[in-house]
């Protein structure tokens, strides 16, 4: 096994091996950092390359890309308040305001430094899961999957700032929402009102752009300023960043630990994996009043566990060919394409290339925030140009990365639509993070419940220990905070970007 | 927080739960039950909060109001209201637009539109701003991912 790490090793380091490595790194920068675009896209448009290449070659190209775009994804997400993927979205609650104050350059320093960390845990992670996949991917069934999604609604509480019921009831009305189209289980279409367009659901995409995008750029244009307000100098500390990040290597570790486990559970969905870390760092962080007024620990926690996602989700993938998600399922065509059967071959007879995956995954995200530490001063400085000169490149874009979500005008009509809503609730005070939260979780819940009380005929399935364990995960969840607040811990500023700052 | 918004907010959350209740009485036990899962208590809860806001505002004293709001320090009402409408009527102008022209001459001319008359930018910083739209479009969205952007309507209506 030492031997066929050490091997992968080399082969990675070989010049063309390198070459790829960097061609990939530097398209899932570039594919992150554009809205819309993403992992998916950019590895659809690599597949057709790949046909050509040796096993290695083209998993260190695959892989390369997938690893960095959740580290460039943050560049929007942070200077406009804009998800470059879903991956960015709880990064906009307390990245954005720290561009607001003139600290772009911390958050970046932060996040990409989070990043790494996470990252290579991640594929530390996938190499020491190896031997013991199996167990780890089989104790989790339908339940225990159901019981995920309770966890994360139960952080509406968290997300919710001082407006807690204004929270729950739009975390709940995010959840009806998210039952619009065929019911896959019945087949009912559910509010689809004739439209062809939404018997697939109401896209993911374009509702968070519309939900942080648009109010955001409003409120912007209407202020007429910079979207740092403050002067040039202030628009510095990459190492500050850094160090922060260091100095909160224990949330860095536990946010990796979480995003691995939430990527190693095929079926949970990749746009949950930051609104858990984010609840997790809020609920477990002390002093809390400045999240969501830009606290830095509210972008180390999303986006470490973002990055180390990655190497959770290939662990399924490798091990058994199930693949948890979509960007999971275009990897493993290319698998097929490239003669790999997941499974105990990967393990054995292919192990080499098992190992240049990890080598890939570790290294890829060493190399992504190499090069977007230096970049970090000139993107920082974006946010200090005038705001009724970014407004239309921003708007433009929300179209766009919108509109390629499934290519119909119904993406635009869904972006303004939750954009106007947004707005109103922005001015209201009630707060939108709850809203995605029900928006994202909904339809695990629906499907998991559905599937655990079928295959249980009833309720037989609330006895099994992973369920019991993950109810009182939330129970303790709720009271940790509950005791938090009676000890007269103020209440974290979440609903800033609901309007009530 | 302006408390009228909000009130109103709440009676149209009230009522999308009401809509999903009636409209799930003749669904499928499954389908039917979910729904009623989320919309009652949902219902029950705007209400609990609309009472809240109604006859017990002072509750809600201690949350922060749309008055600390960096918006309404930085700039008077009439003109925020005056801003908002305008830049809404922009983000409508743009999927017209769209809807007219496709999207790879609606975004450059709405980019220059914007800037030359709403930001009163020079003839310069338009053109070169709206040219960066431009190659984004083609270099990107076109070249590199081969993304078919659907024609606009007048392009159809001239049988381009």
């Amino acid at each position: 096994m030492l031997e066929s790490l050490l091997t992968a090793l080399g082969v990675i380091f070989s010049p063309y091996h390198l070459l790829l490595l960097l061609l990939g790194v530097f398209l899932g920068i570039l594919l992150g950092a554009v809205p819309g675009l993403g992992g998916i896209v950019g590895l659809t448009v690599v597949l057709p390359f790949v046909f050509q290449m040796s096993p290695s070659e083209a998993m260190v190209l695959l892989v390369g890309l997938v690893a960095v775009v959740t580290s460039s994804d943050s560049i929007p997400a942070v200077l406009f308040a804009v998800p470059g993927t879903a991956a960015a979205q709880a990064t906009i609650m307390d990245g954005h305001p720290m561009a607001r104050k003139g600290e772009a350059g911390r958050a970046f320093g932060a996040i990409y430094s989070a990043s790494m960390m996470g990252g290579v845990f991640g594929g530390i992670a996938l190499l020491l899961a190896i031997p013991i996949m199996r167990p780890l991917v089989l104790s989790v069934g339908s339940p225990e999957l159901f019981m995920l999604g309770l966890l994360g609604i139960s952080m509406v509480g968290v997300l919710s700032g001082r407006a807690p019921l204004q929270g729950l009831v739009a975390g709940m009305a995010g959840v009806l929402v998210s039952m619009v189209g065929m019911d896959p289980q019945t087949g009912i279409l559910r509010w689809t009102f004739g439209a062809l367009y939404l018997w697939e659901g109401l896209p993911l995409v374009p509702a968070v752009m519309g939900v942080f995008g648009i109010p955001e750029i409003v409120e912007m244009v209407i202020r007429r300023k910079s979207i740092a307000d403050v002067p040039r100098h202030a628009i510095r500390g990459v190492l500050t960043g850094i160090g922060d990040t260091f100095r909160h290597w224990f949330l860095v570790l536990r946010c990796s630990v979480l995003g691995t486990w939430i990527g190693l559970i095929p079926g949970l969905g990749s746009d949950v994996v930051d609104w858990f870390a984010y609840g997790h760092t809020v609920q477990s962080s002390r002093p809390r009043e400045n999240f969501g007024k830009g606290d830095v620990r509210g972008v180390i926690g999303p986006e470490s566990a973002a990055n180390a996602k990655l190497g959770g989700s290939l662990i399924p993938t490798i091990a058994f060919g199930i693949p948890g998600s979509l960007q999971m399922i275009i990897l493993l065509g290319a698998f097929m394409i490239l003669g790999l059967r997941p499974g105990p071959e990967m393990l054995t007879d292919q192990l080499d290339v098992t190992f240049t995956i990890v080598w890939s995954l570790v290294l890829a995200n060493v190399f992504g925030t190499l090069i977007l530490l230096p970049l970090t001063g000139q993107l920082a400085k974006l946010a200090l140009v005038r705001i009724q000169v970014l407004a239309p490149v921003i708007i433009s874009i929300l179209f766009l990365a919108s509109f390629l979500t499934t290519r119909d005008y119904g993406d635009l009509v869904v972006l303004i639509g939750f954009g106007l809503f947004a707005w109103v609730m922005k001015l209201a005070g009630w707060p939108r993070p709850p809203l995605v939260l029900g928006l994202v979780l909904g339809p695990v819940i629906g499907k998991y419940l559905f599937i655990s009380t079928h295959a249980y005929n009833g309720f037989g399935w609330l006895a099994r220990p992973g369920v019991i364990l993950l109810f009182l995960a939330m129970v303790a969840s709720v009271a940790f905070g509950l005791v938090r607040e009676k000890q007269g811990d103020a209440a974290p500023e979440i609903a800033a970007l609901g309007g009530t700052r | 927080m302006k408390p009228g918004i909000s009130q109103g907010l709440s009676v149209f959350m009230a009522g999308l739960f009401v809509c999903a209740i009636l409209s799930a009485v003749e669904w499928p036990a499954h389908s039917r039950a979910f729904v009623m899962a989320i919309a009652f208590p949902g219902l029950v809860l705007t209400v609990v909060l609309f009472v809240r806001q109604r006859w017990w505002r002072s509750m809600d004293a201690d949350l922060p109001t749309l008055g600390d709001t960096p918006l309404d320090a930085d700039v008077p009402p009439a003109v925020a209201r005056r801003r908002m409408v305008n830049v809404f009527a922009w983000i409508f102008g743009l999927f017209g637009m769209i809807w007219l022209v496709g999207f790879e001459i609606a975004v450059p001319l709405f980019t220059f539109l914007y800037l030359w008359f709403q930001a009163r930018e020079s003839l310069l910083v338009s053109a070169l701003v709206s040219l960066l739209m431009v190659a984004l479009i083609v270099g990107v969205f076109d070249l590199i991912l081969n993304v078919l952007w659907p024609k606009g309507m007048l392009q159809g209506w001239l049988g381009l």
